[in-house]
């Protein structure tokens, strides 16, 4: 018996990052796939290496306010002077870190919830699956929008708040994954060779269930980068920390004077939001048992 | 008519819509030449509408609700475009020689809003359990030794000292009447009313849609009739400044106060078209922006750490970039608007230099070393209220890149309107405050407020902690003074204040306001030298419509 354990845990780890570097492969296969892993970790190099980049700090009055475009500022500076090229490769940090914190934490809830829901079901079952349905009637930006109105906005706190919104989406697909799983022979195997709850959820059946996770995570974190954007653009970011909305919702009030102030941050968005949309449209057509990346994935 | 109105006031925009549908209407439309004024016509006012949870203007000073205030309150009396008081509800009034009592003449058979009678047994309740929520009574009230109403219509007020600035504290703006027979024996800050107010102004509330708009229709029993002129006014509910200003560019608004990103646009556009008009308003001391500390915890108990942050901070780049070159530097506590009051040769200018070198040694005297390029951090609150984002989000942003040349970071938490004002002013659970406050006729109502002792927890009233009798001793000997001897002592005043700067005063701001050239006689109509909104009562549309 326990000879059969050690098996598992050896061969487990490798079988479920090879099922992940399999997905990859077929995911880089597809041209929007492709497309939207270049655009994406090209963003996530340039904002992770922004105080290398960066010519100013995020929050450093460089010169004179609204100053266009010039070899000196490359975007221009803003209405109180940031340099503008600096603040965009900033911005992207945080709207991408609050898009990657907020999908992480709502995988941890999430998953936890649904994993639990589907291994245990019966009265769990009912309980935290209601629970994640009644989360998964309101409407995301109005949960964010409530948050924030009545504690401000911090960083952590609008992380805190879009993870609160988007768990329910973790917590269903990882509850229909574990209800296929369960009934599956492995399962059963590490059932009657009486190991524990906790290992046969999280060394048995977490690693055949994480492909399809990984892809909702990976649009999670798109989606929360998305409605961090919108909060910024609707004045509710954390104003400490410079993020694409909140230098276009500032941007509003120059669109007259200072073109470079929206033009720049929104084609951030523009950028991230297009590789994002081609990484779904990636992720879906390597999922889909109909499309012929997806044969490619089974097989 | 109804019919006519409905369809202009649609093109016009939803809000018009709205309340027209509802509007009982008695206007009339005859065009003449000349400046007579005319009735009729919706005017409609654009507003974020922060702090607009109550319209009661004794519970909070913030701006949409002053303005709203001014619709359906009024008061013993106003002014004129040349800062004259113009009586109102008051015909005239007496001060006795020794300057201790005052007694007003009240107009007789006068009615409130809702048709109960109005009598002086009201201005005595105003007075007495109403103005102590009141942010700019703080000064006087204290030092009221009675209020008594010996008849109907007249009603006298003995104070235990003299007051110079005593009259200027029956204003309307800063004394809105209030009637008794809703409010008696009631929770005057709880009470229903607050949203459905009963005034002696020239409108009366119609409906009030939270978050999009109040409607109000001429009040009839208006003690001044035929005005108002017009049949009704809408206060729209509009949460984006560019916005504000399209509604107006479009004129689908007919007043708005203009966020400084906007002067300009407003001017360009009034010289190309000819249907807006910016203004700025005379008010007799312009609004400062300052910053409040906490004076209750480190690092703001330390004054070298009070007086660092001012030598780190470099104010032109306030007034340039926040304020568009529409503010000027405040010399000192009390604004160099009051000339006969405040004495330059106190100044922050020469006090509390830019000069980052200084503010770093008293950090290091304070006990704040730098550690990495840091000392500690701060945070700095504001109310991010629609029209007070647009400037005080720069500000803050200015003030956090200047502090951390010194090694202060600084967090900033911009928030709700009733959230900052809980924070600041109720739970005292903040390190610096930025905030803009009006210093009105006289220091007395708009100044003290901010650096004398306050026992209260009234909103806008010094949340700092700081108590210092010398500087309260001073103040109402200021207060007491005759005319010519003011000077003297609000120059001891301003430096205690510069010395302990419990608040900092950065700059001084006037307000400007954008109008719609469909009012006539734009010059008459808005006597607003020393009120700081316009008086409805007096505006009237061309054509009446």
């Amino acid at each position: 018996m326990t000879v059969g354990v050690e098996t598992r845990e050896v061969t487990a780890a490798p079988t479920w990052i090879r099922s992940l570097w399999t997905g990859f492969r077929a995911l880089m296969r597809t041209g929007a796939g492709r497309t939207g892993v270049i655009i994406i970790t090209a963003l996530a190099l340039v904002s992770w290496f922004a105080p290398w980049i960066a010519p100013n700090g995020p929050i450093e009055l460089a010169d004179k306010s609204l100053l266009p475009p010039s070899r000196l500022h490359l975007m221009g500076t803003d209405n109180v002077g940031h340099d503008l090229f600096s603040v965009v490769l900033y911005g992207g940090r945080a709207s991408l870190a609050i898009g990657f914190y907020a999908a992480a934490i709502a995988f941890l809830l999430g998953g936890t919830i649904g994993a639990l829901a589907g291994y245990l079901r019966g009265p769990v079952e009912a309980v935290l699956m209601r629970i994640a349905e009644l989360f998964q009637t309101l409407p995301v930006i109005v949960v964010v929008l409530f948050v924030v109105a009545m504690l401000g906005s911090s960083f952590w706190l609008l992380i805190g708040a879009v993870a609160v919104a988007i768990w329910p989406l973790e917590a269903r697909i990882v509850y229909g994954q574990f209800v296929v799983l369960k009934e599956r022979e492995f399962v059963a195997a590490a059932q009657a060779a009486g190991l524990s709850t906790s290992h046969i959820i999280l060394r048995e059946i977490l690693p055949n269930a994480l492909p399809p996770v990984i892809a909702q995570v990976a649009l999670d974190a798109g989606l929360a980068t998305l409605i961090a954007a919108g909060l910024g653009f609707l004045g509710l970011s954390d104003p400490s920390i410079p993020s694409w909305g909140e230098i276009l919702n500032r941007g509003q009030s120059y669109l007259d004077n200072a073109w470079w102030m929206s033009v720049f941050p929104g084609a951030a968005i523009c950028i991230t939001v297009l590789g994002l949309n081609l990484l779904a449209d990636g992720l879906n057509e390597i999922f889909d048992p109909r499309s012929s990346s997806g044969t490619r994935l089974q097989s | 008519m109804a019919e006519k109105l409905k369809h202009r006031s649609m093109m016009r925009g939803g809000w018009t819509a709205l309340a027209a549908g509802a509007m009982v209407l008695v206007g009339t439309a005859a065009w003449a030449a000349d400046e007579t004024p005319k009735h009729g016509g919706i005017a409609v006012i654009g507003t974020d509408g922060s702090g607009l949870t109550t319209l009661n203007s004794h519970a909070t000073s913030a701006t949409p609700v002053l303005m709203v205030s001014d619709l359906w309150a009024d008061g013993l009396f106003a002014r004129d475009g040349k800062g004259k008081k113009v009586p109102h509800i008051a015909t005239s009034w007496d001060i006795s020689p020794d300057q201790k009592t005052y007694t007003f003449h009240l107009r007789a058979g006068l009615k409130w809003s809702d048709g109960k009678p109005f009598s002086s047994a009201d201005v005595v309740f105003t007075l007495k359990d109403v103005a102590k929520f009141n942010t700019y009574q703080t000064q006087m009230l204290p030092n009221m030794e009675s209020v008594e109403a010996p008849d109907a219509n007249t009603v006298v007020v003995t104070l235990k000292a003299p007051l110079a600035a005593a009259l200027e504290g029956f204003d309307k703006e800063v004394l809105p009447l209030m009637p008794k027979h809703i409010y008696e024996g009631t929770d005057v800050l709880q009470n229903p009313a607050n949203r459905n107010p009963v005034g002696l102004g020239p409108y009366k509330l119609q409906a009030f849609e939270q978050g999009r708009s109040l409607t109000f229709v001429r009040n009839p029993n208006y003690w001044d009739q035929p005005k108002p002129y017009l049949d009704g006014l809408v206060v729209a509910i509009i949460t984006d400044t560019q916005q504000q200003i399209n509604a107006l560019l479009q004129g689908e608004i007919d007043f708005v106060k203009l966020p400084y990103t906007q002067v300009a646009r407003v001017q360009e556009a009034a010289k190309a078209t000819g249907k807006v008009f910016a203004r700025q308003v005379e008010v007799s001391a312009p609004e400062r922006a300052s910053l409040d500390f906490n004076m209750r915890k480190p690092p703001f108990d330390n004054q070298k750490v009070r007086q660092a942050v001012f030598h780190a901070m470099d104010r032109t780049r306030i007034i340039s970039d926040a304020y568009h070159g529409f503010a000027f530097l405040a010399t000192n506590a009390i604004p160099a608007q009051f000339t006969e009051l405040s004495d330059p040769s106190v100044d922050y200018g020469k006090l509390y230099p830019h000069d980052v070198a200084k503010a770093g040694k008293l950090l290091d005297e304070a006990g704040f070393p730098l550690v990495n390029g840091k000392r500690f951090t701060v945070d700095l609150t504001y109310s991010a209220s629609v029209f007070n984002r647009s400037t005080f989000e720069p500000i803050a942003q200015i003030l956090a890149a200047q502090w951390k040349e010194v090694g202060i970071e600084t967090t900033l938490s911009g928030l709700d309107d009733q959230l900052w004002i809980d924070k600041v002013y109720k739970q005292n659970n903040f390190d610096v405050s930025l905030v803009s406050l009006t210093g009105r006729t006289d220091p007395t109502l708009g100044v003290d407020r901010s650096f004398l002792c306050n026992p209260n927890k009234l909103p806008y009233v010094n949340p700092s902690g700081y108590c210092n009798p010398e500087l309260d001793a001073i103040a109402a000997k200021a207060n007491g003074a005759a005319a010519a001897d003011r000077k003297q002592f609000y120059k001891t005043y301003e430096e205690i204040v510069a010395r302990d700067l419990n608040e900092i005063s950065m700059t001084n701001v006037p307000t400007f306001h954008g109008f719609s050239t469909r009012f006539e006689a734009l010059h008459t109509q808005f006597d607003v030298s020393f009120n700081e909104y316009p008086n409805w009562a007096e505006v009237w549309l061309k054509n009446g419509k």
